[in-house]
């Protein structure tokens, strides 16, 4: 059986996992002008790995360790890092659209940037506590 | 607003590791990290539970600090 300390670090390893990968389709897409030329597919597959990863471990874990990985820390960790991916949401996406970048490519680096920092900042805040 | 707490010192002198605490409250031992090193503020029902297993009062592990004077402040 997984401990909840178990399942806080393979949360944190796979939202750094995630957190790269859309931070580097956004900037791969952003330097290429054309997201086009990139898998599509990745973003999306990596969200649904790691929400397959998280969903097994928690099943192996059981209702009280699930239940301690997702305490009132780990909310209000959440709801930060939730915050934080809305609001880059609207500043690139208004940063594209004053910059005449319109179109897939403006959705593509939006999504994947916001979807950057809020994996990104949930490890920052998850690691507070590694010590 | 800053919080004082003796979570640290209460749990130690209950002879309690962190994830001993954590675990017997059903929280991860992160939180407990974070609330000794005054990261996270817990909520008051959570500061209860602590309160209640290290049977402490919740006043002698947070305790809001000293409010300064308004002439004392430069």
């Amino acid at each position: 059986m997984i401990s909840a300390h178990a399942l806080t670090i393979l949360r944190t390893l796979a939202f750094a996992f995630g957190g790269l990968v859309c931070a580097s389709y956004a900037l791969a897409a952003l330097a290429g002008v054309t997201p086009d030329k990139l898998p599509h597919w990745l973003p999306p597959f990596t969200a649904a790995c790691i929400f397959v990863v998280i969903f097994f471990a928690s099943l192996s874990a059981g209702k009280r360790n699930t239940k301690a990985a997702l305490d009132e820390s780990y909310q209000s960790d959440i709801s930060t890092a939730s915050g934080l991916g809305f609001w880059t949401a609207l500043g690139t996406g208004t940063a594209l659209w004053v910059l005449d970048i319109g179109g897939h490519l403006q959705l593509a680096i939006t999504l994947t940037s916001a979807s950057a920092v809020f994996f990104i900042s949930q490890v920052t805040l998850d690691l507070r506590g590694w010590n | 607003m800053r919080l004082i707490n003796h979570l640290a010192a209460h749990r130690r002198a209950a002879g309690l590791t962190q994830a001993q605490l954590a675990e017997a409250i059903g929280v991860s031992r992160k939180t407990i990290n974070t609330i000794e090193n005054r990261v996270f503020i817990p909520s008051t029902l959570l500061g209860l539970k602590l309160a209640q297993h290290l049977g402490v009062s919740l006043h002698d592990i947070f305790e809001l600090p000293p409010e300064i004077p308004e002439k004392d402040i430069t």
